[in-house]
């Protein structure tokens, strides 16, 4: 078992009313799985994500990854665990604008402390694993949105994560571009990374061993 | 369209309280110290501004090569040019000449007055500037007379004018018109007028001027005395140039047998009276002169500061810029033109400049007394208010920079392309990113210029107060010697040193003609024997007696000191021929005569001339250099004689006591007794010493405050420039914090690139401010040398206010959390 939510709840006070987030979710993913969230805009697919990636914290409730219990942590361990074994892939590829295609799948080997010489060999492993050498100078305004949806997974993977978190990580992407993209999801995922995707499309969803539906913050159903 | 402008301006200023009130107040300082230099530089570039026909007024300078190879100018020319002049030129209106009274009565001035009451008043010699004046002075230039007649009150001999502070201090409530002051306790002169205080504005300075005609008529025609300071009114039209062309037969037939005889070339020369101030830097000037390079430097300054204060404006402006951005997206997608909206952001612009103004107009006028205090002078008063000048230059100011400041945000913002901002996505161009570097780049050096120029300023005035003078700075009390003196003098000085050396806190006493912190205004020239009349060199001339080496501790390097039996001029109004003068020289005058080393100095003799006699002389001891004037000249060469009849002005009184009052109480009391007539004046050498650095000590506090006021300004500016910095790299922060970056890593990303920015201001501010430095430092002869620490002070000064100003807004982003940030993008 990789991570477990229990009883969980995420809310916001809005004048007097207390309007819920997320409602009772519970959730149980093992490693090796592929699951997809889905559900209409607001009904909380991107805050659970977050919540399971720890960049959001919960008001009730109890999450706990690899047996650790998220909920107590304090934030400092909870970074070395989320920088330690969780990648992001977003919608917007969210890649420095500043760095090269080099340097930016580079950049989490920079605070994990790896040594320069092994920097390089992982980002050239990397690069070679994509067939993205060509364009490890270009600055990411440079690439098409597939090729930089591809290097945002590149950054993903490049500290060896046991769970890639993805916002939509086809939503800019036109059809071409994003079956590439879940296909190599298919692929990494059988070599054993787990992985969450949030999309809209069911037929991405198809590609995950599992959905989960959210309605109003709820988990109305999992097939 | 107006209303609605207001409206929108209204309710932006009261969203953006803080941001507003930066604004605001950087530009209002910056306004505000714009409008004191200014003002301050109008002042000084003013000057001798007001007098009547001031553009035909000229004052015949003399430069001249005696003893020495070039040209000297000097300020003060020959009684007899002025009569002169008007004789041969029929270009010449008028003249006036003007001479300080010490030049023509080298000894005694003491005025005095007594009341009904019985009560005398004594003039206090030192404070009262007395000068000798044509009638046709009163004339030429303005001097406001409360009571007399211009036109004859400085015509008759003996007869005197009198500022209202004098008149004040002698006669109370009693009107002075013609009544008698008895000067030097036996010759009356008789009042014929009060002046109004004289502007500050003015190269002039004096409290009384006594009739030219007072002094001997020979004065008329005397060509070998230049030390009477020549105006000229040329009538109306005349070129000076021409009239200047025609001065060398002038001079060659006044002057051909004096300079042939001794060698030398004269020129003289026509000053414009209005120039004086600015840039005249003659030798023998009434004041010291103000330099036009300061003036500039000013100048300079308050282009600087406002040019800081708006380039915080622009950068404040396009990094809330984002914040307006949906407004702009929303009006442009409603249809109003591109044009509409920058004229909505300039009017913006210029109101915001207009409430600057306003805090700045009122600051200002606050201000009025403590920055009159700081310059030492009455530049600032409400008066200036009803100069409309003022008030044009303020409007322009409003609208240049209301306009010019706000141009750039208004053209940044106005060219949002509505759907990408509307969509929430909003990309800054390179370009602008570029420009913004610039303008902080800018800001920067001149902050970093300023600071290190201020702070060599500051270590320069610090160094020529700290540096050793000497001689004994500390323990000297200065009295004025007596004045009025009669053939039992010399007795009755040996009896009241005598008396006052009884006493235990009292260690010596000097008596000489001059004293340290004031220029020497004896000299002539020197030469070794084989040097050629005319060849001799200029050395300054002091009369001292046997207690001076004593008294200001000055070492005697080799030789001897004056003894009692010694004369410098044997029979000094008759002929040298009796026998060998003794003197004793310094160590610069040693070198400059020619010798090589002191030793080679002793014993020699050698030719000096005084009061236009030749005389041979033996150097019987070489003393050590010391500063006679400020650190700004070099040392004096002083040839120094011992009179055997009484030639002092001043008396030293080295002091060994902490009861500095009951000891002055003493001496004073002696000092009654022997000298009843005349008024005992004391001050301090340090004191009076120090004097000499008032304008220093000026220009130093007015650079410190323009410097604090720049870095100040500045910082406000960096506030804003952090906030934009931090506002446009909110994403990458947030992405590199969800890559796994530690806090302290992304509060510092900020910073760290303003560091570089430093540096660059660094390269550009520092070898600049080094030449102006250099430059500015060769006005004094003792200069403190530039270290490294003046300029890396600053950096880091710098440094450490952009990081301290930069790291609010970083760490509000640090705290950003970033899953609020990224799903918003």
């Amino acid at each position: 078992m990789l991570l477990q939510i229990k009883d969980l709840f995420k809310w916001v006070n809005s004048g007097g009313n207390r309007i819920f987030l997320l409602n009772d979710i519970e959730l149980t993913v093992n490693e090796g799985d592929f699951i997809s969230i889905m559900g209409p805009s607001g009904s909380g697919k991107t805050t659970l994500l977050n919540v399971i990636g720890m960049l959001d914290d919960f008001n009730e409730g109890e999450y706990s990854f690899l047996h650790e219990p998220v909920h107590k942590l304090k934030e400092k361990h909870r970074a070395n665990l989320y920088k330690e074994y969780i990648g992001f892939v977003f919608q917007s590829y969210h890649l420095i604008d500043e760095l090269t295609v080099y340097e930016n799948i580079e950049t989490p080997l920079l605070y994990k402390n790896y040594k320069s010489s092994e920097r390089k060999s992982l980002v050239a492993d990397m690069l070679d694993r994509f067939n993205i050498v060509g364009k490890k100078d270009l600055f990411p305004t440079q690439l098409s949105g597939g090729q930089q949806q591809i290097v945002g997974i590149a950054r993903a993977l490049i500290s060896n994560p046991k769970l890639i978190l993805a916002d939509e990580p086809t939503g800019n992407l036109n059809s071409k571009q994003g079956e590439e993209i879940m296909n190599l999801f298919k692929q990494l995922n059988d070599e054993g990374v787990t992985i969450i995707q949030v999309t809209h499309s069911e037929k991405n969803a198809t590609y995950g061993s599992r959905i989960i539906n959210l309605l109003d913050g709820r988990i109305i159903n999992t097939v | 369209m107006l209303r609605n402008y207001f409206k929108i301006t209204l309710r932006v200023f009261l969203k953006n309280r803080l941001f507003t009130a930066i604004n605001v107040l950087g530009l209002a300082i910056g306004i505000t110290a714009y409008m004191l230099i200014t003002q301050y530089v109008n002042f000084e570039s003013n000057y001798d501004n007001y007098h009547p026909q001031v553009d035909n007024l000229y004052r015949v300078t003399y430069n001249h090569t005696y003893g020495r190879k070039d040209f000297v100018g000097v300020a003060a020319n020959h009684p007899a040019v002025g009569p002169a002049l008007k004789q041969d030129f029929t270009e010449v209106e008028s003249f006036a000449r003007l001479v300080e009274r010490p030049i023509v009565m080298r000894r005694a001035f003491v005025l005095s007055y007594t009341r009904n009451n019985g009560t005398r008043i004594k003039s206090n010699v030192n404070d009262d500037k007395v000068y000798f004046a044509d009638n046709a002075f009163l004339n030429m230039f303005r001097v406001n007379l409360l009571k007399g007649d211009p036109d004859v009150a400085l015509k008759e001999p003996n007869s005197i004018i009198i500022s209202e502070e004098v008149a004040k201090r002698f006669f109370g409530n009693e009107d002075p018109i013609n009544k008698n002051l008895i000067a030097n306790n036996n010759m009356p002169i008789k009042i014929l007028g009060v002046f109004e205080k004289l502007p500050d504005n003015t190269h002039l300075k004096f409290d009384i001027l006594v009739s030219f005609s007072t002094l001997s008529p020979n004065t008329d025609t005397t060509w070998v005395w230049p030390e009477f300071y020549n105006y000229v009114r040329l009538k109306p039209g005349t070129d000076p140039k021409v009239l200047e062309s025609k001065f060398p037969s002038f001079t060659n037939k006044y002057l051909s047998e004096i300079m042939e005889e001794y060698n030398f070339k004269t020129k003289f020369e026509l000053q414009p009276v209005k120039d004086i101030h600015l840039k005249s830097h003659l030798r023998n000037e009434i004041e010291a002169n103000a330099s036009e390079g300061t003036l500039n430097f000013l100048r300079i300054i308050g282009l600087f500061v406002i040019l800081i204060a708006l380039i915080n404006f622009i950068n404040l402006s396009t990094a809330k810029s984002v914040e307006r951005a949906m407004e702009v997206g929303l009006k442009k997608v409603v249809g109003i033109s591109k044009k509409a909206l920058i004229g909505q952001f300039l009017f913006e612009s210029v109101i915001i400049n207009f409430l600057a103004t306003l805090i700045a107009i009122l600051l200002v006028s606050l201000l009025i007394k403590p920055f009159n205090q700081l310059v030492g002078l009455n530049i600032l008063s409400m008066d200036m208010w009803l100069d409309y000048h003022i008030w044009i230059q303020l409007i322009g100011l409003v609208l240049l920079g209301g306009i010019l400041a706000g141009a750039y945000p208004a053209f940044i913002l106005s060219g949002f392309k509505p759907i990408q901002v509307l969509k929430g996505k909003f990309h800054q161009s390179g370009q602008g990113v570029l420009m913004r570097k610039i303008l902080v780049v800018a800001q920067f050096s001149i902050s970093i210029a300023l600071i290190a120029g201020t702070f060599i300023v500051n270590s320069q005035f610090s160094f020529m107060q700290d540096q050793e003078l000497g001689y004994d700075v500390e323990h000297n009390l200065i009295v004025n010697a007596p004045t009025i003196i009669d053939t039992t003098i010399t007795h009755k000085m040996m009896a009241f040193k005598n008396e006052l050396l009884r006493n235990p806190k009292i260690n010596s006493i000097a008596t000489t003609d001059e004293i340290p912190g004031r220029k020497i205004t004896k000299y002539n020239t020197a030469r070794q024997l084989h040097i050629r009349k005319g060849e001799g060199v200029r050395c300054s001339q002091l009369s001292i007696n046997h207690d001076f080496l004593e008294t200001y501790k000055i070492k005697l390097l080799t030789g001897r000191n004056f003894r009692l039996a010694d004369k410098s001029l044997y029979d000094y109004n008759g002929s040298q021929e009796k026998g060998k003068g003794k003197i004793m020289i310094n160590k610069a005058a040693s070198k400059k005569i020619g010798f090589l080393t002191i030793e080679e100095a002793l014993g020699k003799q050698i030719i000096v001339d005084r009061d236009g006699k030749e005389h041979r002389v033996e150097i019987i001891g070489v003393m050590d250099d010391y500063h006679q004037e400020s650190l700004r000249n070099d040392f004096d060469p002083i040839v120094f004689f011992y009179f055997d009849f009484f030639a002092s002005s001043y008396l030293t009184i080295n002091l060994n006591t902490s009861d500095i009052q009951s000891t002055i109480a003493i001496i004073e009391n002696k000092f009654e007794s022997f000298f009843p007539l005349d008024p005992f004046n004391y001050f301090f050498l340090e004191e009076h010493f120090n004097k000499q650095y008032q304008a220093d000590l000026k220009f130093s506090k007015i650079c410190n405050l323009f410097a604090i006021l720049a870095i100040f300004i500045a910082t406000l500016g960096l506030f804003g420039l952090g906030s934009y910095m931090a506002m446009r790299r909110t994403k990458e922060l947030c992405v590199r914090k969800v890559l796994g970056a530690s806090k302290p890593h992304v509060l510092f990303l900020i910073p760290k690139s303003l560091l570089v920015l430093v540096f660059v201001s660094g390269l550009i501010a520092i070898p600049v401010t080094h030449f102006i430095a250099s430059e500015w430092l060769t006005n004094y002869a003792f200069r403190v040398s530039m270290n490294l620490w003046m300029f890396i002070a600053p950096l880091l000064l710098v440094t450490v206010v952009a990081l301290i100003s930069v790291l609010p807004e970083s760490l509000r982003v640090t705290l950003v959390k970033p899953a609020n940030y990224l799903r918003n993008e």
